[in-house]
């Protein structure tokens, strides 16, 4: 059995050969960066101040609804209008953290589907039913309380007019105050989940498996990225339905606050990116991670491309002025722009950044074997 | 032709065992096979969720059934197999599963596995096979077909095609990114850290290496260790323990366990008797032979036709520009198997000059997240899904000249992404064929 000898010292020695080279040429998944020092951050300085922030501006609002259908004033409304659109734009900042405890309460659904169903709305209430437990719904978080705030009548007066006069005036305030309730309900469960033993888990789950925090972040941030470009921006400009525009589909499209929420929501991937807490200081992120593997492209710079992709949309979002649905009737080009600085980051996010860090996109499951 | 040796390897009378170890756990394994397809909930999510299916060159006319006759097809495939195990039918029940099965397989190429095309080979094979001369209710019923021994060719086809599954599996493997860069193991192994005991030792970068070397040689060599007397012992147990480790690392469903029944084919018959005696087989029976006097030359031709198109099949990618890993071009039906870890985007633009509209597709309009991924790094499943959207914005949205193009980029083994397709292109405007996919940047 010389042969067999010879192969085996052979074997040995061209794994000792690889095991050399491997030395100077680092393994591909490798990354000096401490994971759990990100995941840290990450937990510490943006998802829980993020949920924090979110459920006291939800505690607001839920008091300001009340406040408002004990005495629907112009004041009040006033009052109301603006804890929503501030617990709106906090939302925009956690909305992409949709794993653990925010994956498990649908969180994404509950709180933000739009567009909104103005017939499953008005058949709500006309039936005075405000139990919200259907997750495929268009008829309750943000979005509903942007109709019925802002696109239930035409005036401020006839609108509150509907929470004093009208014969559903009673349906319109339990409406309120129902979708106000759940929504702060949902948010301070999340908050709890992670303050209660969710955080510990996510910070210790290192590695590069499916599951894993790692994979977790990236593939969540991806997800919601695309969610941006098609939902907040696509479908509206058109870019995505030949070219037609659906300006009544944008998000808080009765507010004509859209461009500013998006906004909000692309700077929330890019500290996401870039492990920038709420407070602004830039912390251990996954750029931290992408950098230690040594991520090239092209003779480029992975990471810097993202952070000069980032800045190229942010920029070019922040132009479009609100209402988007106006902009997009009087100058679409500028929506256009917007959308395809948006869409290039994708390519980044999508094919590169995972590829580097080698992690799975596995929003996308598998539904059969492999091989 | 009638060299002694030709003669020797085809036509030799060899006792019958292997062949019927072979159908009963072929035919077992694939009727659970079906059963568990269905009890996992697959019919309905392969089959039901799709509105649009990838189809196989040359095979774009299967239609794919709704999920009630998906159910009727695995119904199917399941009863055949039981067919196949009891050696009841046998000729019928090997027929309906090999059109059954092929037929489940042509429905939607996304779903492509190497096993499955092994499976539709073997029981193209078994057509052709007596594997229920014996022991079987076929003999039962009637027992004039009983035969103790089998010409040599039956028992040694199938240890053929078994063997360059692995042959050419290994040689799949001798490619730069698997030898000298340990992808896609590097990237798929450190995912297993969590696994208790030898998890930690997976996640060490020389791990990737050690695994990707070992199973090159393992590949190439394990035909050959099966073939030979005084190694297929230890042979045997190298696939046992090989494929019991992919099974615990990998997704893979009865892949390893085909493998494991499969390579019983090797052991002469003598093993056979020993295990299948537990069952019942009496292999001491007075000897019957099939006569032999029919003409054997168009037999010999046909099995020398079978091999050699079973060596050139998997070596077309040689007439292909470029890394087939990255092109796919001859990719499938070659027995690679887990080369690639690849990362895709293609979004594909439909516009029309006469009417000046443009658009991005929404692709989950119309794929499943599944066929989306698998789309979007293989070229054919690209032109398809194209011409997909050309007739669909013909025929729906009243484009005249529908103009599609994509913007595709893919990241190989870890790369960073590359352009895959030359943007501009019309797809709508290609055709698909047996020829190079000019369009495809390599």
């Amino acid at each position: 059995m010389i042969t067999i000898k010879k192969l085996c010292t052979g074997f040995a020695f061209v794994i000792l050969v690889a095991g050399a080279c491997n030395d100077n040429n680092q393994s591909p998944c490798v990354s000096e960066q401490d994971q759990s020092a990100v995941f840290q951050n990450i937990a510490d300085n943006l998802i829980i101040p993020g949920y924090e922030d979110l459920n006291a501006r939800l505690t607001t609002l839920h008091t300001a609804a009340h406040a408002f259908t004990g005495d629907p004033t112009t004041l009040q409304l006033e009052a109301l209008r603006n804890a929503w659109k501030a617990a709106y734009l906090s939302w925009q900042r956690v909305a992409q953290y949709e794993f653990g405890p925010a994956e498990e309460r649908q969180l994404r659904a509950f709180l933000n589907a739009f567009p909104i169903e103005t017939a499953a709305v008005e058949s709500r209430l006309n039936s005075g039913n405000f139990v919200f437990d259907n997750a495929e719904t268009f008829d309750k978080g943000f979005p509903a309380l942007d109709y019925l705030l802002y696109g239930a009548g035409a005036t401020d007066a006839d609108i509150l007019a509907r929470y004093s006069t009208d014969p559903l005036a009673g349906n319109y305030k339990g409406y309120l105050t129902a979708v106000a309730a759940q929504m702060q309900q949902l948010v301070s469960e999340t908050l709890q989940a992670w303050t209660g033993g969710f955080r510990q888990a996510f910070i210790a789950n290192t590695g590069t498996a499916a599951g894993a925090s790692l994979s977790l972040l990236i593939n969540s941030l991806n997800e919601h990225y695309e969610l941006i470009k098609r939902d907040k921006l696509g479908i509206p400009v058109g870019a995505v339905t030949l070219g037609f525009p659906n300006p009544d589909k944008a998000e808080a499209f009765y507010a004509g606050i859209s461009a500013e929420l998006a906004l909000e929501a692309l700077r929330a991937s890019e500290s996401l990116y870039l492990g920038r807490g709420l407070d602004g200081a830039n912390g251990e992120g996954l750029d931290d991670y992408l950098q230690q593997v040594a991520a090239k492209q092209q003779g480029q710079d992975l990471h810097q491309l993202i952070v000069d992709q980032f800045e190229a949309a942010i920029g070019a979002l922040a132009a479009v002025p609100d209402p988007l649905s106006e902009t997009i009737a009087t100058d679409k080009a500028l929506v256009e722009l917007a959308y395809v600085e948006v869409s290039e980051q994708v390519r980044l996010l999508k094919t590169n950044l995972p590829s580097q860090t080698c992690i799975a996109i596995t929003y996308i499951d598998n539904p059969s074997d492999s091989d | 032709m009638n060299h002694p040796l030709v003669h020797r390897l085809l036509y030799l009378p060899l006792p019958i065992a292997p062949l019927i170890t072979f159908r009963i756990l072929f035919g077992g394994l694939m009727m659970i096979g079906a059963l568990r397809f269905m009890q996992k909930g697959w019919v309905e999510r392969l089959y039901g969720e799709p509105v649009f299916f990838f189809k196989y060159y040359g095979f774009e006319w299967v239609k794919t059934l709704d999920v009630p006759g998906m159910y009727a097809v695995y119904s199917l495939i399941a009863l055949s197999a039981a067919g196949i195990m009891l050696g009841f039918a046998y000729r019928w029940s090997v027929l309906l599963f090999f059109i059954s099965f092929s037929y489940a397989e042509l429905t939607d190429a996304t779903n492509y596995l190497n096993h499955y095309y092994l499976v539709i080979l073997l029981a193209f094979l078994l057509f052709f096979i007596p594997a229920n001369r014996r022991f079987s209710i076929d003999t039962r019923l009637r027992p004039s077909l009983l035969l103790t021994h089998v010409p040599a060719w039956t028992i040694h086809l199938l240890q053929f095609q078994v063997g360059i599954v692995y042959f050419f599996a290994g040689f799949a493997k001798l490619n730069p990114d698997w030898l000298f860069r340990a992808m896609p193991l590097a990237v798929w192994l450190p995912e297993k850290a969590g696994i208790p005991v030898i998890g930690p030792l997976l996640a060490l970068p020389a791990a990737a290496f050690v695994f990707s070397w070992f199973g090159a040689i393992y590949d190439l060599t394990i035909p050959f260790g099966l073939s030979i007397k005084k190694t297929r012992i230890w042979a045997y147990g190298a696939v046992v323990v090989f494929h019991v480790l992919t099974k615990m690392l990998f997704n893979i469903g009865l892949f390893p366990f085909i493998m494991i029944f499969n390579t019983l084919i090797f052991f002469p018959a003598s093993t056979h008797h020993r295990r299948l005696k537990y069952l019942g087989y009496h292999p001491d029976e007075p000897v019957t032979k099939e006569p032999t006097t029919y003409n054997l030359q168009p037999t010999t031709i046909l099995l020398a036709l079978y091999i050699v198109i079973q060596v050139l099949t998997p070596l077309r990618f040689l007439c292909y520009p470029g890394n087939v890993l990255w092109t796919e071009e001859g990719y499938r039906f070659a027995w690679r198997v887990m080369l690639v870890e690849k990362n895709g985007y293609a979004i594909f633009y439909v516009s029309d000059a006469a009417t000046g509209r443009r658009t991005e597709v929404i692709n989950s309009r119309f794929l499943t997240p599944f066929q989306e991924k698998q789309m979007a790094i293989q070229p054919d499943f690209i032109l398809q899904y194209a011409h997909f959207l050309a007739r669909h914005y013909r025929e729906r949205e009243g484009f005249q000249q529908p103009v599609v193009t994509v913007d595709s980029y893919v990241a190989l083994n870890g790369r960073p992404g590359e352009q895959f397709i030359t943007p501009g292109v019309n797809l709508a405007d290609e055709r698909d064929g047996l020829g190079t996919k000019k369009w495809v940047l390599r």
